[in-house]
């Protein structure tokens, strides 16, 4: 597995030796043939001589990958880490896009691109990057997961758009593009006020995509800081602590089948109760102005659960909450109750909203099982779930018509964790029925 | 097709909270396609104005959908 040298202080012979070094990436990979496990420094303030246009680095198709490491150029073979700040891997023009084309790990390394910078193009490629700035062009995309099984694992992503100079551009900066999975901790961006578009989009096609630790709050030219964009994505995507906008809209678009998405704590400050929840069938978000008295809070901040329902949704097909986790510390008969209020036009029955609790039934055994409020058999006639005469909700839309009470019994055989969600099982349930859920589970 | 109509479906919250704002669009053959929520805890946030916007990112989706359809996408 050899190891090659990478600056522009090189006198670009065999790549030996910092001395040695090939001045561009380019110049090394038409020298030799980058293998699986090679190891390549590049010199971090190292501006790559080789100004062509579109480049693809072809690497390996399975097994180690080629791990391009940023460096403090030493004498000899002396390597110490350290970030990029030249233009180490370059690819000038307007639609010049440089593309890993195999299995790479890119440690601290600056690439910028006359376009986008692609990924783990192709079936079962994997990229793995640290600390990697993707300077792009303007309309320029980061492309991530581009095809069948590959996959791409990121920690502290920088996208810098600082390209798109001051000019508005609705290309959005992040996409992933076929059936992998896609993990980013950290994900931050330079230059972003002139996107004006969504943030994030997804092929259609199933992808996995797991994003923490990102700041959006940049996108201050972008429509209300849109997140995903509309289209017809059945992947899942889950957003977890980030920051954003003041204004934000989650998704634009209806989910298709198959969709799963699931964004926590996403606003322009620390907002914990925050919680987007969308499949085909329905979508939940949280309210922290809307809610019940002594109901369910976020380290202190009250929260409501509004629930909306699509054409899709059904008894047979619902819509299910996240699940509320809990615990239980006594055996025995316990009765799991959960809070609701709508304006629709009527009582929502056992065959419309039903609660869902997996308990421990027996003792020394880890299978959980189900207890449910929905009616007993698909043939049982509906009947309507309890009325709550007690509870007070608060915030301003709602009328809150309709106030009633889930529950749930089930015999307890072993103490510990439960869980519980609310299912939905009624079609096309509007933003105008002001259908909130408390997500505290009661248990007595 | 063409946006004849832009409304405000619901505002969920009021200035000073978290409001939670549902728009939908319908297009001239009588279609409506909705937009949102814009979720915001900012009060300059004029949702009337935002009218605007939404028709016109309506409208784009819309003529991008026509367009993918052409295309046989």
């Amino acid at each position: 597995m050899p190891t090659y040298f990478i600056d522009d202080g090189g006198d670009n012979s065999d790549g030996s030796t910092w001395a040695k070094a090939y001045t561009s990436i380019q110049a090394l990979d038409s020298a030799v043939t980058i293998a699986s496990g090679d190891t390549i420094y590049i010199g971090a303030d190292s501006n790559c001589t080789d100004a062509s246009a579109a480049l693809t680095i072809t690497g390996p198709a399975d097994g180690l990958p080629v791990t391009i490491i940023s460096s403090t150029v030493g004498s000899g073979t002396t390597v110490s880490y350290s970030a990029g700040t030249g233009d180490q891997i370059l690819a000038t023009g307007a639609s010049s896009d440089i593309t890993f084309d195999g299995s790479f790990a890119l440690v601290g390394i600056r690439a910028k691109a006359g376009r986008h910078i692609i990924l783990a193009a192709d079936s079962n490629e994997y990229a793995t990057t640290q600390n990697f700035k993707a300077v792009i062009g303007p309309s320029g995309q980061v492309q991530l997961t581009m095809s069948n099984g590959s996959s791409s694992h990121n920690k502290n992503l920088t996208i810098d758009l600082t390209a798109d100079g001051t000019t508005g551009r609705s290309t959005i900066p992040v996409y992933f593009g076929s059936v992998g999975y896609c993990s980013i901790d950290g994900l931050t961006f330079v230059n972003s006020g002139y996107r004006t578009g969504a943030i994030i989009a997804a092929a259609s096609l199933y992808c996995d995509v797991t994003i923490t630790g990102f700041d959006f709050s940049g996108f201050t030219n972008a429509t209300e800081c849109e997140i995903l964009a509309g289209g017809a994505t059945f992947g899942r995507i889950v957003l977890t602590n980030g920051i954003t906008k003041a204004s934000v809209v989650p998704y634009n678009g209806t989910p298709i089948g198959g969709a799963n998405y699931l964004f926590t704590n996403y606003r322009d400050a620390d907002a914990p109760e925050a919680l987007y929840a969308a499949t085909a069938h329905g979508t939940l978000l949280s309210s922290a102005s809307i809610y019940r008295t002594g109901g369910a809070s976020v380290e202190g901040v009250a929260v409501g659960w509004l629930i909306t329902t699509t054409a899709l949704c059904s008894e047979v097909t619902p819509f299910t909450t996240p699940w509320i986790y809990g615990t239980v510390a006594s055996t025995g008969s316990k009765t799991f109750d959960l809070y609701l209020t709508s304006d629709l036009a009527a009582d929502l029955t056992d065959a419309e909203c039903w609660l869902e609790v997996e308990y421990l039934k027996d003792a020394d055994e880890a299978q959980w099982f189900l207890a449910t409020d929905q009616r007993a058999t698909i043939t049982a006639t509906a009947a309507a779930q309890t009325d709550d005469t007690t509870s007070t909700w608060n915030g301003t839309g709602p009328s809150f018509t309709y106030k009633q009470k889930l529950s749930v019994t089930a015999t307890i055989g072993e103490t510990g964790q439960y869980r519980a969600r609310v299912a939905v099982g009624k079609a096309s349930i509007a933003s105008t029925s002001y259908f909130y859920t408390d997500p505290k589970v009661t248990v007595s | 097709m063409s946006i004849v109509a832009t409304e405000i479906e619901s505002i969920h919250g009021a200035l000073g909270q978290q409001r939670m704002i549902f728009y939908r669009c319908q297009d001239s053959e009588g279609a409506w396609h909705n937009y949102g929520p814009v979720i915001t805890t900012d009060d300059s946030f004029d949702a009337e104005a935002f009218k605007a916007v939404v028709a016109a990112k309506v409208a784009a989706a819309l003529a991008e959908a026509e367009a993918q359809a052409l295309m046989g996408g």
